[in-house]
C-alpha cells in the first residue's frame, strides 16, 4: 500500500512538472518544432498512446504507420520530414529507426526496449511494463495461496523482465520456477514440465515463449491443473487467464509527451530517463476464478475491472 | 434398324406363335394395352428410381465417407497442432488415438512442415499394403497442399487417403503485439505440418452392394405390387367399360338395353350414369324419330298427290309414295327401275288449268301402267338429298278438275242461258202484264158485246171465237209466265180431253210437214185435279221433244189418251203410285230412240242431247216436276232405232164435280157501290160499264191519287174497291193501304196483269181481300165481287 501511495505521489509530481513546463514553455517549445510519430501498426492502443502524447505535446506532428507504408523507405521519409523528435510506437517502429542517431527518439509501447536497442544515447521512452513487484502484489491479492509461480522466458528477449520478476517474487516470499527457452516449440513441453510444481503462472510478453499454440496449451494447462495465470494483457482473460495487469496506453502517451516537452525545451535525451508505465490497468476474470476455485475479494482491487 | 419381320423370323415357330398371340391381344384389348404400357412404365420408373436411388445413396455414402474422412483429417490436423508444432509425440498421442479409433480409419500419419515423418499409427490387425512411404507422389502431395493450403484427397481402390494441412495461426511478430492479441497479429495462417489418414472403402462398397440388392428387391416388390394393383384397377375399369361396350353394341343392333348398375360415384359410376341417360335419351329420341318418321311416312304415303323423288339430270326415280303406286299402277320396285321419262306423254295442244287466282297452270300428260293417259299437274321442289341434287315432284291427277272446269264452263253457259231466260221471263212478265191488260180490254168488251148479241146470231159465234182466242191467248201468256215462274199454279177439276185436243191443234201449226201427228183419244174418265196451264205445258213439252227428234228425218208422233187401273199386278211398273184409276197420256215418236246409257237421265234438269242453243234441257224436267206435283208419274220407254214413248199417268177424280166452263156466263149481281181504279182508261171504262150492267153503282178512276182523294171525301159511301196494281204516282198496294186505314172494313180486290211484285204478306198488310190476275172474264170477276161483298156482310 505504501509503495502504491509513493508511486502515486511520484506520478502526480511528474505530471504537474510536465504541465508546468509545458505551460511556461508551450510557446517557445511548440513553435516551429516538428515531431514525427512512427507507428508499427495501426491498432487502437497505439492511437490512444498517440493521443495521450498529443494531449501533452501539441506540436506539429506528422505520423507514419510502417504497416501501411508498403515499399516506402522509412529512413528516407524520416529524413525528408526532418523531425525534431521521433516518437516510435511499437517494437517494430523502434526496430526500424535503429539507424537514426541524430534525432531524439522517444519510444512508446515497447515492453523490452533493451532487446531492441544497442545505442541508447538518443533514445528514451516509456517501457510497456508495470513494475513487477506491483504485479506480484496484485497477483497475491487475487490469489493469496499462491506459493510457486511458473515462468518461461527467452533470456535474450525478456531476460531482464524475468530477473525483475524473480526479484519481485523473492521479495514477496513466493517461489518462482523460471525456465529459459530459446525455441517456441519448447514451450508446451516446458509448461507441461511444470505440472504439479506450480500453482500460478506468470506470462511475460515474449514471442519466443508464446505462440498461439503454446498460449492455447498454457490455458488448457491452467484449466486442467487449476493454475491461475497472471498475464500482461486483458486479451488473454477470455482465453482463461485469471488476472491481467496491463498498461494504460493513453497515460503512457502522456508520459512520453512530457518527455518530449523536456527534450524540446532543451534537455538532452540522455537526461530524460526511460520509465515504466506508471498507470496499471487491472482486470480480473471472475468466471475463471470460479472455475479455478479462486475466491476474489473485489474490494481489494479498487479501480480494477471485473469480468463476470 | 432391324425390322420387326427380321426379328420374328429369328424366332422359332412356337415363339412366333406366342408373339403373334401377344400382338393380337395388345391390339384388340385396351386393358391389355394399358396394362402393358403401365407395366413397362412401372419397370422403367422402378429401374430409374432404383438406379437413381442407388447412385444417390452411393454418392451420399461416398460423400459421407469423404466428409467424415475429411473431418477426421481436419480434426487430427487441428488437434495435432501443438504436437506438430512442438514435434512432441507426447502431444500427438491423444489426437492420433482419437482418430485411429474411428470406424473405417486404417492409418493415421503426421508430418512436420519439412515433410518429415512425425508419427504413424495403424489399425491393429488390419492387413493391407501401403506403399505410400515409398511413393514419390508423397512430396508432390505435400507441396500441393503447401501451395493451395487446401486438403487433398487421393482415391485408391480399397481406401481413401485424406490429407489435411496442420495450420498454425501466425505467430506474433513482436513482443508488443502479444499485448493486443489477434488485433495485432498478422492473421496469416501458416502450415506447420501435414496430417494424413487412410479410410477403408470396403465397408462402403459392401454397403453399396447391400443397398443395390435391397433397392432391387424393393423395386421388384413395388413393381409386383404395382402390377397387381394395376391389374385389379384395370379390371375394375375394364369391367364396366366392357359392359358399356356391349350396351353400345346392343344399342347399335337396336336391341333393348338394360340399365347399367351405378355402383360407385366415381368416374366409372358417372360414365355408367351418363350411359344410362344416353341410352334412355336414344330410346326416347328413337321413339320420337320413329313416330315422326311414321307420321311423315304416313303423310308421304297418304298424301293425296303422287310424290316422286327424282334425281336431277338423270330422271331416275329414287322414291315414290303409295298414292303414286295406286295412281299409276306400278309397284314401288317397278317405279325404282324406270325413269320419269317413261311416264311422260307429249301432247300437241297444251292444256292450261286455272289455279283459282286467274293464273294458268300448264297441264302435262302422264301414262299409267295400263296405258291410260291422264292429265296431271306437277309441282316441283329442288333440294340436296344425301349429297345428290334431287327434286320432289308432287303429281296430281287433274282429270276431274279438267272435267269439272269443262262442266263449270257448261254450267256457266247454262247459267248465262238461264239468266237470259230469266231476263226473257222478266221481260215476258212485263209484256204479259201489258198484254193481259190489252187482253183484258178485249175480253171485257167481247163479253159486253156477247151480252148484246143473241146466241143465234153468227156474230155471237164469232164473239165466242174471239173469246176463245182471248182465253187461249191468256193461257199462252200464262204458259209463258209459268215458264219464267211468274204464274201460280191453280188446281181445279179439269177435263183433259179438250186440253189435249186444243194442244194438238196448236202443235200442228208449229211442226214441219214431214211430221205426221196421230191422235188416239179413248178415255172414259178424263177429269183430274190439275192446273190446266201446267197440263198444257206438259203436253207441249212432250210434243216439242218428239218434234225435235223427227225434225230432220221426219216421222210420226202419236198422241194417245186412255185410262188405266193400277192394281197389285201392274202397280210395280209405276213406282210411287197408289192403286186406283189413272188417266194415261202417251206421246210416242218414230225417231232413233234413246240410248240406254242416257235413258235414266232424260228427266234430269239441264240434260239434253240437243245442240247448244236449241234447248235448255229443262222441258222434260219441268214436265216431270209438274206431273209429280199432280201426284202422277211420267215414264219413258225406248230402244235405239225404235223411237220413244212417254207415258204420263195422272189420277182421275170420279166425283161428280162441277167442271167450270170457262165460257159459262153465270154472273152474280149486286147493288153495292164499287170504286174501280185502273190507269188504263179503256179498262176502266169497260169495267165501269160491265159492272154497271151487273147492277153495281160504279165509280171508276184512272188516277190513284185522285181516287184516294175522292175516297177520303166519300169513304163512307163505298162498299168495295177494285184496284189495279201497277199505276203511276201511287200503286194499287199503296192505295189499298190508305183506303184500309180509312175503312178497314172495306173489301179490296187487287186486279193485276203481273203479280210478281207482291206477296201474301204485302197483300195482308194492305188490307186486300182478293187478288186476281188479268184478264178476268166477267163471270170470274162477278163471282169474286159477290163473294167479297157477301163476306163483308158476314
Amino acid at each position: 500500500m505504501d509503495t502504491q501511495r509513493y508511486q502515486f505521489i511520484k506520478d502526480s509530481i511528474l505530471i504537474l512538472t510536465a504541465l508546468l513546463i509545458f505551460f511556461f514553455n508551450a510557446s517557445s517549445v511548440t513553435a516551429g518544432n516538428r515531431i514525427l510519430s512512427v507507428q508499427s501498426i495501426n491498432v487502437s492502443p497505439y492511437q490512444e498512446a498517440l493521443k495521450g502524447f498529443q494531449s501533452v505535446c501539441n506540436t506539429d506532428l506528422e505520423s507514419l504507420i510502417i504497416s501501411e507504408m508498403k515499399d516506402k523507405d522509412l529512413i528516407k521519409e524520416i529524413k525528408k520530414i526532418n523531425p525534431d523528435i521521433i516518437l516510435t510506437i511499437g517494437v517494430d517502429a523502434l526496430e526500424k529507426i535503429k539507424g537514426i542517431d541524430d534525432v531524439p527518439v522517444i519510444y512508446l509501447m515497447v515492453p523490452n526496449p533493451q532487446s531492441v536497442l544497442q545505442n541508447t544515447l538518443n533514445t528514451t521512452g516509456v517501457r510497456m511494463n508495470i513494475n513487477q513487484e506491483e504485479q506480484v502484489s496484485e497477483f497475491l491479492k487475487a490469489f493469496p495461496s499462491m506459493k510457486t509461480i511458473g515462468l518461461l522466458y527467452n533470456p535474450e528477449r525478456t531476460g531482464y523482465l524475468a530477473q525483475r520478476a524473480i526479484n519481485a517474487c523473492k521479495k514477496a516470499g513466493v517461489d518462482l520456477i523460471g525456465k529459459e527457452i530459446r525455441d517456441s516449440r519448447e514451450s508446451p513441453s516446458e509448461i507441461k514440465g511444470m505440472e504439479g510444481r506450480i500453482n500460478g503462472f506468470w506470462m511475460l510478453p515474449d514471442v519466443t515463449v508464446f505462440t498461439p499454440e503454446s498460449i492455447e496449451y498454457l490455458f488448457l494447462f491452467s484449466m486442467n491443473n487449476k493454475v491461475p495465470i497472471l498475464t500482461f494483457s486483458d486479451v488473454y482473460l477470455e482465453s482463461g487467464a485469471l488476472i491481467s495487469i496491463g498498461v494504460d496506453s493513453f497515460d503512457m502517451g502522456v508520459q512520453a509527451g512530457g518527455m518530449a516537452m523536456e527534450i524540446l525545451s532543451g534537455k538532452s535525451v540522455s537526461a530524460v530517463q526511460p520509465v515504466d508505465a506508471r498507470k496499471k490497468v487491472i482486470t480480473i476474470n471472475m468466471k475463471v476464478a470460479g472455475k479455478l476455485g479462486v475466491s476474489i475479494d473485489e474490494s481489494l482491487f479498487g479501480d480494477a475491472r471485473f469480468l463476470k | 434398324m432391324v425390322s420387326s419381320g427380321f426379328i420374328i423370323r429369328a424366332f422359332t415357330n412356337w415363339e412366333k406363335m406366342m408373339l403373334y398371340s401377344l400382338k393380337k391381344i395388345l391390339f384388340e384389348h385396351f386393358a391389355a394395352k394399358v396394362f402393358a404400357i403401365f407395366t413397362v412404365l412401372l419397370i422403367i420408373i422402378s429401374l430409374a428410381f432404383m438406379i437413381f436411388f442407388v447412385r444417390q445413396q452411393k454418392k451420399s455414402m461416398e460423400d459421407a465417407l469423404l466428409r467424415n474422412g475429411s473431418l477426421l483429417s481436419a480434426l487430427l490436423a487441428y488437434n495435432a497442432r501443438l504436437g506438430v508444432f512442438s514435434e512432441n509425440n507426447e502431444f500427438l498421442k491423444d489426437p492420433v488415438e482419437s482418430v485411429i479409433g474411428q470406424e473405417g480409419v486404417l492409418k493415421v500419419s503426421l508430418y512436420n512442415q519439412d515433410e518429415a515423418f512425425l508419427v504413424e499409427r495403424h489399425v491393429s490387425g488390419e492387413q493391407f499394403i501401403d506403399n505410400t512411404e515409398k511413393d514419390p507422389e508423397l512430396k508432390k502431395v505435400m507441396d500441393n497442399i503447401k501451395a493451395t493450403g487446401e486438403p487433398f484427397i487421393k482415391d485408391n481402390e480399397q481406401f481413401l487417403e485424406l490429407w489435411s494441412p496442420v495450420v498454425s495461426e501466425s505467430n506474433y511478430s513482436t513482443d508488443d503485439s502479444l499485448f493486443f492479441g489477434k488485433e495485432a497479429s498478422e492473421n496469416k495462417e501458416k502450415i506447420i505440418g501435414f496430417a494424413r489418414i487412410a479410410v477403408d472403402k470396403r465397408p462402403l462398397i459392401k454397403q453399396i452392394n447391400a443397398l443395390l440388392i435391397n433397392s432391387i428387391l424393393i423395386a421388384v416388390i413395388v413393381l409386383l405390387t404395382g402390377l397387381v394393383v394395376l391389374y385389379l384397377l384395370i379390371r375394375r375399369i375394364s369391367g364396366p367399360l366392357n359392359r358399356l361396350t356391349e350396351g353400345v353394341r346392343m344399342i347399335g343392333r337396336g336391341e333393348p338395353v338394360e340399365k347399367l348398375p351405378e355402383e360407385t360415384s366415381d368416374e366409372i359410376g358417372k360414365l355408367a350414369t351418363a350411359f344410362n341417360y344416353m341410352s334412355e335419351s336414344l330410346r326416347n329420341r328413337e321413339a320420337s324419330l320413329k313416330e315422326s318418321e311414321e307420321k311423315y311416312r304416313q303423310l308421304f304415303e297418304l298424301e293425296s298427290d303422287a310424290i316422286f323423288l327424282i334425281e336431277d339430270g338423270t330422271g331416275t326415280i329414287l322414291e315414290v309414295n303409295l298414292t303414286a303406286t295406286k295412281l299409276y299402277g306400278y309397284s314401288r320396285d317397278e317405279f325404282l327401275s324406270i325413269n320419269e321419262r317413261d311416264l311422260s306423254v307429249v301432247r300437241k295442244n297444251e292444256t292450261q288449268l286455272n289455279n283459282g287466282n286467274g293464273i294458268s297452270i300448264p297441264v302435262y300428260y302422264h301414262q299409267k301402267k295400263d296405258g291410260t293417259v291422264f292429265p296431271v299437274e306437277i309441282s316441283v321442289t329442288h333440294l340436296v338429298w344425301h349429297g345428290r341434287d334431287v327434286r320432289i315432284s308432287a303429281v296430281r291427277d287433274v282429270t276431274e278438275r279438267i272435267n269439272a272446269e269443262e262442266e263449270r264452263a257448261k254450267l256457266e253457259d247454262k247459267l248465262r242461258h238461264a239468266q237470259k231466260m230469266e231476263a226473257i221471263g222478266t221481260l215476258a212478265g212485263g209484256i204479259a202484264h201489258d198484254f193481259n191488260n190489252v187482253l183484258g180490254i178485249i175480253v171485257v168488251n167481247t163479253e159486253l158485246a156477247m151480252y148484246d148479241v143473241t146466241k143465234e146470231r153468227q156474230a155471237h159465234e164469232n164473239l165466242e171465237e174471239i173469246m176463245k182466242a182471248c182465253l187461249r191467248a191468256r193461257d199462252m201468256v200464262r204458259q209463258i209466265l209459268a215458264f219464267s215462274r211468274k204464274d201460280e199454279a191453280r188446281t181445279r177439276p179439269v177435263m183433259v180431253t179438250p186440253l189435249v185436243k186444243e194442244s194438238i191443234k196448236l202443235f200442228r201449226t208449229s211442226v214441219h210437214d214431214n211430221i205426221n201427228i196421230i191422235q188416239e183419244i179413248h178415255c172414259e174418265s178424263d177429269i183430274i185435279m190439275a192446273d190446266p196451264t201446267q197440263i198444257h205445258q206438259i203436253l207441249m213439252n212432250l210434243y216439242n221433244n218428239a218434234a225435235y227428234v223427227l225434225n230432220e228425218t221426219g216421222g210420226t208422233i202419236t198422241i194417245a189418251m186412255d185410262n188405266i187401273k193400277l192394281v197389285d199386278g201392274n202397280i210395280a211398273e209405276y213406282p210411287g203410285l197408289s192403286p186406283g184409276r189413272y188417266l194415261r197420256l202417251s206421246v210416242s215418236d218414230t225417231g232413233q230412240g234413246i240410248h240406254p246409257d242416257i235413258l235414266g237421265r232424260i228427266f234430269d234438269p239441264y240434260f239434253t242431247t240437243k245442240k247448244f242453243g236449241e234447248g235448255t234441257g229443262m222441258g222434260l224436267a219441268i214436265a216431270h216436276g209438274i206431273v209429280k206435283s199432280h201426284r202422277g208419274v211420267i215414264t219413258v220407254e225406248s230402244e235405239p232405232g225404235t223411237g220413244a214413248v212417254f207415258h204420263v199417268l195422272l189420277p182421275v177424280i170420279e166425283a161428280n164435280i162441277r167442271i167450270e166452263d170457262e165460257y159459262e156466263m153465270f154472273c152474280p149481281t149486286g147493288t153495292e157501290r164499287i170504286l174501280f181504279v185502273d190507269d188504263e182508261k179503256p179498262i176502266a171504262d169497260a169495267m165501269d160499264l160491265l159492272l154497271s150492267r151487273l147492277g153495281y153503282d160504279v165509280t171508276s178512276k184512272t188516277d190513284s191519287i185522285d181516287a184516294l182523294r175522292f175516297f177520303r171525301d166519300n169513304h163512307a159511301s163505298f162498299d168495295l174497291m177494285i184496284t189495279d196494281l201497277v199505276m203511276p204516282h201511287m200503286t194499287g198496294l199503296e192505295l189499298a193501304k190508305e183506303v184500309f186505314n180509312i175503312r178497314p172494313d172495306l173489301p179490296i180486290i187487287l186486279c193485276t196483269g203481273y203479280s210478281e211484285m207482291i206477296d201474301d204478306e204485302m197483300i195482308s198488310e194492305a188490307g186486300i181481300t182478293y187478288r186476281t190476275t188479268k184478264p178476268l172474264v166477267i163471270s170470274e170477276m162477278a163471282n169474286i165481287i159477290r163473294d167479297a161483298l157477301d163476306k163483308k156482310k158476314t
